[in-house]
């Protein structure tokens, strides 16, 4: 085809179309750099990302952790009862203290949920001692939801005395 | 075109958001590294072990060790109980640790128990060596020691007071030919190294061992050090013997470690180098009290040469010997020239030289420096931050006060460039230094380069101011890239032809000194000319044409000397390593205590600084110059002269030029002190000195250290870091543990706070290292240290120990 003289300006095809080539090119190299990136990203994110499983076992050791903080202070108040209590703590000069291990074993047993509440976790708790423990008279090893149903258990280790003993406290979380 | 800007901005856009994608990426990518779960279970086991008492426990071991008395205290907690055990019965410790610990379930986790670095207890299925990740509870705990039965010990640690070291020093400028030098000391040797800047490669013989091959020093300025083998010395009297060819020495110093009955002595003698050669010796001494009378014993064999000493600016001696003699010089001689009171604790330049009067002879040199002045004079040379021109007057300057050295020389100038006719860059044979200097330094970069003009013009003078009696030469400065011709119109061949008509016709030799890049420079025109003169060429980089100027006027010297030699037939000169000034006066008794020598190097060209602690006193302090062909004019300590060149005379040529600058030592004062010192090349120029220049000095102090009274005393495995060697050593010699302990200068560390020995020995070290740079300035072994042992009994001793546990994964 012959393209015509138009206003002294003589057209060039060949130069015309090269131009816009020039430009698409361009954008088209930036697009599939972006979308590259962000495919990598988004493989980046899905394979780093925590699954469900993962997630809730950290959250599980989490709550694991706070219970054992919990238990190892004195709590609040200090002489705290199942009626004033705001934290639950059972340990006075860094020994299990036996009066407030005797009101968390009752508080446990007869309001479990107000003791998940007071330690502000979402799973079931069981705590359980390396031995039984005289309590008042009484022997006890194990506070808690003692009726694991889960296969999901996560094991949170403490150590502290009682009665001059060195006592392993083994805190288990289910989902 | 409107299209593709839209595109332009939609790529810039696109790229901003590409930049910001990144940016988000990288900040936020850390919350989404794996977190560990941590576990509290070392916290806790410090809790339980610091809260229990031993009293309290319900463990039968436990018991049995109170109802055995093995444990006194039932107020500890356990982790103190477990420190107490563990400064004196390691096994019971980690028995009562285990027991207690029986009863605890620590699940999978790895977990440790260390006290001071010693481990109690561990519970683990992997081993900590292994752990990718480690996690520390840290607790201090101290308790007193009681108890008749309670047993403590202090250690006493010192340096056997017979360990020293000397420094035997080269003089600032000790030569030509082969040099020896005297070591005397009585003791037993176990170290001995040399510094020195040398001009060759030589072979060193002590006692007349061949004690191996050494490479020349890097520069005048900057020394090289050597280790020489100690085993080739004995107790009395060593002579060191360097080997080469015309060798010479500016500046350096023979070290030695040795053991020795003999203490600090002042000293009462100075000795010369011994030179068989061109005896040519600056240097100079130091009386550190009031002098009260001097000798000086030459021992000398220079039958045809006259010799003298200049002792400050004063000649005392003057002659050529009859073969080999031995030359007193009295008291009451000395006496009537030098005055002792001026001398007196003060550094005294020495010179012993040779007159150029050979043979009865006097014939003196009759030279021209012919300096080709083109337009590359006024070029950079960013080697040594000077242009061209700065340095062709400085070379020439030197060269001025060469040669006008040798009585009777006279030196003339020809600054040339397109031809040789400006009458003010000139200057006649004349021995007018002042006069020789204005017009080097009235020299400028002109345009072209008539080499043939600037030999022609030389030889013009000569012919006139000189005579043939007497020797005659030109030296030409010159890159042998001649571009303006005399005769044939060819420039290069002119100035060959001028140099040949020069020697052929009038007797003149040409020298020449080829100085410019070696990419531009025409050397083989250079070598034509230097050869057809019948002289020698030197070829000099930018940085050395000082120095070639300086071995321009030693060749003429040599060439003069070595001519006389010819025509004499048999000079032999020899300087003796007996000869000797030995000085009166009255000695300070020495002090008691450990004599530790220390070396400090400069800081920089100009100045350096050193470190004297509290409880020393400073027996001499040294400053040491290495100035190369220059003269150490001024040196000051803490701002106080101790040294200015120009206080014994003007003309530095005659005056020597000492190696060691002494200080006296009321100018030292504890703390840091500092020193400055500046180099000359007459009394109105002004350069910094050598980087390499150090401070040597002595002090005295008492270095034994005492622990305080402590529950254990087992020792170490030290390793100690002296100057540059790093050294292991068992303290006490006895000790086979494996407790390390560390000084050097990243760490200073002992092993067991509660140990006397190591608490003695780190306080010894940290005494020994005048600097606190964490090296050791003196060098022992294991032999060298006295350490001492005395038990206490039924006094509370306290302890500290720290405590660690720690979980690992």
């Amino acid at each position: 085809m012959k393209l015509k003289k138009a206003q002294g300006a003589e057209y060039s095809p060949k130069a015309l179309s090269s131009t816009k080539a020039q430009a698409w090119g361009f954008d088209l190299t930036i697009g599939f750099v972006i979308f590259t990136v962000a495919i990598v990203s988004f493989y980046f994110f899905a394979v780093n990302y925590p699954t469900d499983n993962e997630e809730n076992f950290q959250e599980m050791q989490y709550e694991g952790q706070l219970i054992g903080d919990n238990l190892l202070s004195e709590g609040s108040p200090l002489d705290w009862t199942s009626d004033n209590v705001l934290r639950i703590g059972i340990v006075s000069d860094d020994k299990i203290n036996e009066t407030k291990l005797a009101r968390f074993a009752a508080l446990a047993g007869s309001d479990y949920g107000r003791t998940k509440t007071l330690f502000n976790v979402r799973h079931d708790y069981l705590l359980n001692f390396s031995e039984s423990l005289d309590v008042g008279g009484a022997q006890v090893q194990q506070i808690g939801n003692v009726d694991f149903s889960s296969e999901n258990l996560v094991k949170v280790i403490r150590l502290s005395s009682y009665k001059g003993e060195p006592i392993t406290l083994s805190i288990y979380l289910s989902d | 075109m409107v299209k593709f800007r839209k595109g332009v901005f939609f790529s810039t856009d696109a790229l901003i958001a590409l930049i910001l994608i990144f940016l988000v990426l990288i900040v936020f990518y850390p919350i989404f590294a794996e977190i560990k779960p941590t576990s509290e279970v070392h916290y806790d086991v410090l809790n339980l072990l610091s809260s229990l008492k031993v009293g309290e426990i319900e463990n039968s071991y436990a018991q049995a060790l109170i109802n055995s008395h093995v444990i006194n205290n039932t107020n500890y907690s356990l982790l103190e109980q477990i420190g107490e055990f563990s400064l004196n019965d390691i096994a019971t410790a980690k028995s009562f640790t285990q027991n207690v610990m029986s009863e605890l379930d620590f699940g999978n986790e790895n977990f440790g128990i260390w006290y001071n670095d010693a481990l109690i207890y561990s519970h683990n299925t992997s081993s900590f060596e292994e752990a990718e990740r480690v996690e520390t509870a840290r607790h201090i705990i101290s308790g007193l020691k009681s108890g008749q039965d309670a047993t403590g010990f202090a250690a006493r640690a010192g340096l056997a007071s017979n360990y020293s070291q000397r420094y035997y020093y080269f003089g600032g400028y000790a030569g030509d030919g082969n040099l020896s030098f005297k070591i005397d000391y009585e003791g037993v040797i176990s170290s001995a190294e040399m510094e020195i800047a040398i001009n060759k490669d030589f072979e060193l013989f002590i006692n007349g061992i061949d004690s191996g091959s050494y490479n020349k020093s890097t520069s005048e300025f900057t020394p090289s050090r050597y280790a020489i083998p100690a085993t080739n010395f004995h107790t009395g009297s060593n002579e060191i013997k360097l080997i080469g060819n015309n060798l010479y020495i500016a500046g350096g110093f023979f070290k030695i470690g040795y053991k020795s009955d003999v203490e600090y002595e002042q000293p009462d003698k100075y000795h010369f180098p011994g030179v068989e050669g061109a005896v040519n010796v600056y240097d100079g001494f130091y009386v550190p009290g009031n002098l009260d009378g001097m000798k000086v014993n030459l021992h000398l064999n220079c039958s045809d040469i006259d010799v003298f000493l200049n002792i400050g600016n004063v000649t005392v001696f003057d002659r050529a010997t009859l073969g080999e003699e031995n030359i007193t010089i009295t008291d009451a001689e000395l006496d009537s020239k030098l005055d002792y009171n001026f001398l007196s604790r003060k550094t005294v330049p020495i010179r012993l030289g040779l007159r150029e009067s050979f043979g009865g002879e006097n014939r003196a040199i009759d030279v021209f420096s012919a300096a080709e002045l083109s337009g590359s004079m006024n070029q950079n040379v960013p080697a040594v931050g000077k242009k061209v021109l700065d340095l062709v007057q400085e070379g020439n300057e030197m060269f001025i006060y060469s040669i006008l050295n040798i009585s009777g020389s006279k030196l003339g100038l020809i600054g040339f460039s397109k031809d040789a006719e400006d009458a003010t860059q000139q200057h006649d044979l004349s021995t007018d230094i002042v006069s020789l200097n204005n017009t080097v330094y009235s020299w400028k970069g002109g345009e072209g380069s008539c080499t043939c003009c600037g030999i022609d013009k030389a030889v013009e003078k000569l012919l006139v101011q000189s005579s043939p009696s007497r020797y005659r030469s030109i030296v030409l400065m010159s890159d042998g890239k001649a571009n303006t011709a005399c005769v044939s119109g060819d420039a290069k061949q002119d100035a060959i032809n001028s140099a040949c008509n020069a020697w052929e016709n009038n007797g003149i030799q040409v020298h020449v000194i080829g100085f410019g890049p070696t990419t531009t420079i025409d050397e083989a025109t250079l070598q034509a000319i230097a050869q057809c003169g019948n002289g020698t060429y030197i070829y000099a980089s930018a940085s050395k044409l000082t120095d070639a100027y300086i071995q321009m006027a030693n060749l003429l010297s040599t060439f003069y000397v070595g001519q006389t030699v010819g025509v004499l037939g048999n000079i032999r000169m020899k300087l003796f390593p007996d000869s000797y000034i030995e000085f009166d006066y009255a000695k300070t008794a020495a002090p008691f205590g450990l004599y530790i020598t220390s070396e400090n190097s400069f800081s920089d060209a100009y100045s350096g600084s050193f470190n004297v602690p509290a409880g020393s006193q400073v027996l001499d302090m040294n400053v040491v110059s290495y100035s190369g062909p220059r003269w150490t004019d001024y040196v000051e300590v803490n701002g106080n002269k101790i040294y200015k060149l120009s206080d014994y005379g003007t003309n530095y040529i005659m005056l020597g030029d000492p190696y060691t600058y002494n200080s006296p030592v009321s100018l030292v004062t504890p703390g840091t002190n500092y020193v400055n010192l500046t180099t000359a090349l007459n009394i109105t120029s002004n350069f910094s000195g050598s980087v390499s220049n150090k401070i040597i000095y002595t002090l005295v102090r008492n270095v034994s250290v005492f622990s305080d009274i402590m529950v254990t005393a087992n020792g170490c495995l030290w390793d100690v870091q002296f100057d540059g060697v790093v050294s292991s050593v068992a303290i006490p010699s006895s000790y086979t543990g494996t407790e390390k302990c560390v000084y050097n200068d990243t760490e200073q560390k002992i092993s067991n706070p509660n140990d006397a020995y190591q608490i003695a020995v780190m306080g010894l070290l940290q005494q020994l290292d005048l600097n606190a740079d964490g090296k050791v300035d003196v060098a022992f072994g294991a032999g060298d240290l006295n350490v001492f042992l005395d038990e206490v009994e039924g006094i509370p001793i306290p302890w500290s120990i720290e405590v660690e546990a720690r979980l690992w994964y």
